[in-house]
């Protein structure tokens, strides 16, 4: 490929990357893309799928939810074709002017009273199933929701059997009928936003899910943030052990986010579909959008992976391999504490690259100072994510201020302990701060033998914020993440001044 | 004067750079008005260790005009005040116009440029002959030559030599033609393994030191004749097209071994020890027509080490085994390099030719996590260079820890009890495929990888 051919691609690709948005939402059956690891994710009897933020969460819940969009799932995975409703239950959806679900303030009163969590979730569902019910000739006694929900979860907690029975009635009819039903619960982290009570909440709603195993006619999807089945408190009840056992976590191997990113620029670039085919021989199908083998099972398809972003990029990001494999590079540079890339986070670094590429005779499609330029660019979108999801973590990384990383963890652990920051230690703050914003304190606090500045080490190393080394004596941070919170690395040599 | 400030000389030397930074601007429009050679600072360190400091002119700066004198005055005190005990009496300083051949002493080829000060430029020239090695700059890459790879061990008995006959017998398969070379010579021994006693040839690499230094001629022609040389017995194992030549430290005629190793390290005429081991490789490279050229390095921190580490424009391979006394040797050769930041100048980065090796891995992945995290901490506090918020990893000489092209990686040799004297040409069993690769076979993808990128020379 000369440089015209590569400017030509580039400002092909460059318009497709630009309707990207960050919180891309499927809409035809080609935006669809199932990396290998995620169909386990999708299999009616896998109540609980984990992620971080911007795995696919939201995504497969919208999937699964829309009703143009789903019948795709039901050629790849079984049982899909005997589903006969979708009950969603999402708390990013309606806002403060829907009725759809309870406000925060009915909630926290209903809970106040006594309505047991698990009966809660049991009277949101039905609300929800009341079609399926009267089809079916069940008669749901509760309350319309126009009656108000306060009235809707009173009637609840005096009429648990009855509840309870409806849904009895229901699994019955589905079972005898070979039918499905789905309730996918998604976003719950908006609602423990506002709910005092979302442990508990959240706790009740896994209790449902463990019981409702043995269920035919009924299956859960709840889509869970990781940090919250990391509060051994939200586990607490008889064998939760078995429904994390089985729980699937939204994994994107390497491969994975490739292909997910080429086949989504395939879809609208007829020169890279040419260069695709040029390389790779032609699509699968065109039917259902451009579907390519190269993209299926990807974890299988890393040479020819690696090959295809030889035809946009050089192959080392320097002038020898020294520097890296740009394949290796690009992903590595992206990845948290725990060697994980989120596809928003590769996307943004993609388009980026594209725009920072496009340079008069730029040799490549992508040339290797776009792609630290992109690198850079996603550090920036992570640390933004990371702060809308856990406002606490800069707090606990102010400690990293005018350090190095690596830093020595007593170090840190002095900091924290410390009045340094807002006059209390910084574990207390943001225990503090999390109740003021009614949002979980991300660590056990009934956890008596562990130092609070261990359980925020602890917390932010299973976030993939921070890395433990040198036999637990130092805190070091991945890239992504410190270019984005502006914090200076450890170096025996200083920088060749030029 | 105390016994810590004497003993102290790495503190002294990063309290001389401070002054010397503290003061940039006044010594750099000083030395912008000096003639070449004369534009620069020398630091001279003398046998006893102590400092020296060459300031072109004279002491009154009397070339200066006088308003611009005391600034420089002070500059320079500050640096008496930073040299303390260490400082040469009567005086510190000396003039280039009050010596007899000032020009000679400011072009030393000795001299390093000392580039962590850099733009400022100052020479630092080491008249110790033991440290002379460590902190010359490595040479900018040589000519074409043959991939190096050097065998090194901050400590012995961890399967050094073992790894070298693996390498020597791996790239032989492929039908390569390789020479091992046998400069341990406090300790010689990987020659036993490859070549059987009647095999030996009639001289040694000593025998070529004390020719060279008697007659250089001769030293040429024992080298043609390849009495210097012979064929490892190995070469009988394969069919491929390869061959395996075997330098030993000494042969079946050599006399006087302990003489010949005490004057090793003399200077012969203006070529010392560094010259004169090139010059021997070098006409080893030419007589045999070589691929790959295996140097059996001396175990510990010591200057001949520091030869094959710093200046054969070759791979290091570094072997460790986790252990607090492998870390604190290595620091102490990692420090010693760290205070001579010129190691990045001139060719491709010396720094980038270091391969840790994870000598004797146990079947334990919580020890593979701890070595390599202390092999980064290493490289880190060392020889990687800081980053500002900025920066990302890859911006300047670093590498994140988990980097497979970066120098801590650490390449695994599995230890096995098979191969505990590993002795193929009297056991070939042990070459077996499924042992040999269980134990070298990541060494082996470094090998491949060096040989390869040998193969390919980097376009500027």
């Amino acid at each position: 490929m000369n440089s015209t051919q590569a400017a030509l691609l580039r400002a092909e690709l460059m318009e497709v990357a630009q309707h990207w948005q960050p919180d891309d939402k499927p809409s035809q059956a080609a935006d669809i893309f199932f990396p290998s690891a995620h169909i386990r994710a999708l299999a009616l009897d896998r109540p609980l799928v984990i992620g971080m933020r911007g795995a696919g969460k939201s995504f497969w819940s919208e999937v699964l939810t829309d009703d143009g969009l789903r019948p795709t799932i039901a050629n790849f995975i079984k049982g899909y074709d005997k589903l006969v409703g979708v009950c969603a239950i999402r708390w990013d959806q309606g806002g403060a002017f829907s009725t759809r679900l309870p406000d925060s303030t009915v909630l926290t009163q209903a809970l106040q009273e006594g309505l047991e969590p698990r009966l809660l979730w049991l009277a949101l569902i039905l609300n929800e199933l009341r079609d399926i019910c009267l089809a079916r000739g069940i008669v749901v006694a509760m309350p319309e929701v126009s009656q108000g929900w306060a009235e809707v979860l009173r009637w609840s907690r005096l009429h648990p059997d009855a509840v309870r029975g409806a849904f009895e009635q229901l699994n019955t009819a589905l079972t005898r009928d070979g039918q499905v039903v789905l309730v996918v619960m998604d976003a719950l982290d908006r609602m423990a936003a506002h709910l005092a009570q979302s442990v508990d909440c959240l706790r009740g709603l896994l209790q449902l899910v463990l019981d409702a195993r043995p269920l035919k006619g009924l299956r859960f999807k709840v889509f869970l943030r990781e940090d919250m089945t990391n509060m051994p408190s939200v586990l607490s009840f008889p064998d939760a052990s078995k429904l994390v056992n089985e729980a699937v976590y939204l994994q994107w191997s390497r491969e994975d986010i490739y292909a997910l990113h080429w086949h989504k620029l395939a879809q609208h670039s007829s020169m890279f579909q040419q260069l695709i085919e040029g390389h790779f021989g032609p699509a699968q199908s065109t039917q259902n959008g451009y579907q390519h083998k190269l993209f299926m099972q990807s974890h299988q398809n890393a040479a020819e992976l690696t090959n295809l972003l030889k035809q946009l990029a050089p192959p080392y990001m320097g002038k020898s391999v020294t520097k890296g494999h740009v394949y290796s590079w690009w992903y590595k540079h992206l990845a948290d504490g725990k060697d994980r890339v989120s596809p928003r986070t590769f996307a943004a670094s993609l388009k980026e690259a594209l725009y920072a590429s496009d340079k008069p005779n730029a040799p490549h499609v992508l040339i290797p100072a776009g792609i630290e330029h992109g690198v850079r660019a996603a550090s920036e979108t992570r640390v933004t994510e990371l702060n809308d999801d856990y406002f606490w973590v800069s707090t606990a990384l102010a400690a990293f201020n005018d350090r190095l990383t690596p830093a020595s963890v007593q170090e840190i652990y002095g900091v924290w302990n410390g009045i340094g920051i807002e006059g209390s230690p910084t574990p207390r703050l943001i225990q503090e701060q999390c109740r003021e914003e009614h949002v979980f304190v991300p660590w056990d606090e009934a956890d008596k033998l562990t130092s609070p500045s261990q359980k925020l080490r602890d917390t932010l190393v299973e976030l993939g914020i921070l890395i433990l080394r040198d036999e637990g004596t130092r805190l070091d941070m991945p890239d992504i993440y410190r270019l984005g919170y502006r914090i200076r690395k450890r170096g025996g040599v200083s920088p060749r001044r030029r | 004067m105390s016994i810590d400030q004497l003993l102290r000389t790495q503190d002294c030397i990063a309290a001389i750079s401070a002054a010397l930074e503290a003061h940039g601007t006044v010594w750099q429009n000083y030395l912008d008005t000096c003639a070449v050679p004369f534009n620069a600072l020398l630091m001279v360190r003398d046998w006893q260790g102590r400092f020296h400091i060459g300031i072109p002119g004279n002491k009154k700066f009397d070339d200066l005009p006088e308003e611009q004198r005391p600034a420089l005055r002070t500059a320079r005190a500050a640096l008496q005040t930073a040299t303390g005990p260490l400082a040469y009496e009567p005086d510190l300083f000396f003039y280039s116009k009050d010596l007899f051949d000032a020009q000679a002493l400011w072009c030393s080829t000795d001299k390093v440029v000392w580039d962590a000060l850099a733009p400022l430029s100052v020479f630092w020239i080491e008249r110790q002959a033991k440290e002379k090695i460590w902190a010359q700059s490595p040479p900018a890459a040589d000519a074409v030559h043959p991939l190096r790879l050097v065998f090194f061990g901050i400590k012995g008995g961890v399967g050094r030599s073992s790894a070298l006959l693996a390498t020597a017998y791996h790239l032989l398969q492929q039908g390569k033609k390789v020479l091992v070379l046998d400069a341990d010579f406090e300790s010689p021994g990987v020659s036993a393994t490859l070549l059987a006693e009647d095999l030996r040839p009639d001289y040694g690499l000593l025998d070529w030191f004390a020719l060279d230094a008697l007659a250089p001629p001769l030293a040429v022609e024992l080298i043609q004749t390849r009495r210097l040389v012979e064929r490892s017995g190995l070469d009988q194992l394969v069919t491929a097209e390869g061959t395996i030549w075997v330098a030993p430290a000494f042969g079946r005629q050599t006399q006087d071994y302990v003489g010949k190793l005490g004057r090793l390290y003399q200077d012969v005429g203006d070529q010392g020890y560094v010259q004169r081991f090139k010059k021997m490789l070098v006409a080893l490279e030419a007589e045999l027509e070589l691929d790959v050229v295996l140097i059996d390095s001396r175990a510990g921190v010591d200057d001949t080490a520091a030869l094959a580490l710093t200046q054969l424009d070759a791979h290091s391979l570094l072997f460790a085994t986790h252990g607090r006394t492998t870390w604190s040797a290595y620091g102490h050769l990692f420090t010693h390099w760290q205070h001579f930041a010129h190691l990045h100048t001139g060719g491709e980065d010396f720094r980038s030719k270091l391969h840790m090796v994870s000598a004797l891995t146990p079947v334990d992945t919580a020890y593979d996590g701890k070595l390599r995290d202390a092999s980064y901490t290493l490289f880190l506090e060392h020889l990687y260079e800081s980053l500002d918020a900025d920066q990302m990893e890859g911006e300047g000489f670093n590498y994140g820890v988990d980097d497979p092209q970066a120098p801590h990686w650490p390449w695994r040799v599995r230890w096995d009890e098979v191969l505990r004297h590993f002795d193929p040409i009297q056991n070939p069993a042990q070459l077996a495929t499924a042992v040999f690769d269980k134990a070298f076979g990541e060494l082996m993808e470094l090998v491949d990888q060096l040989v390869e990128q040998g193969s390919a020379p980097e376009v500027a």
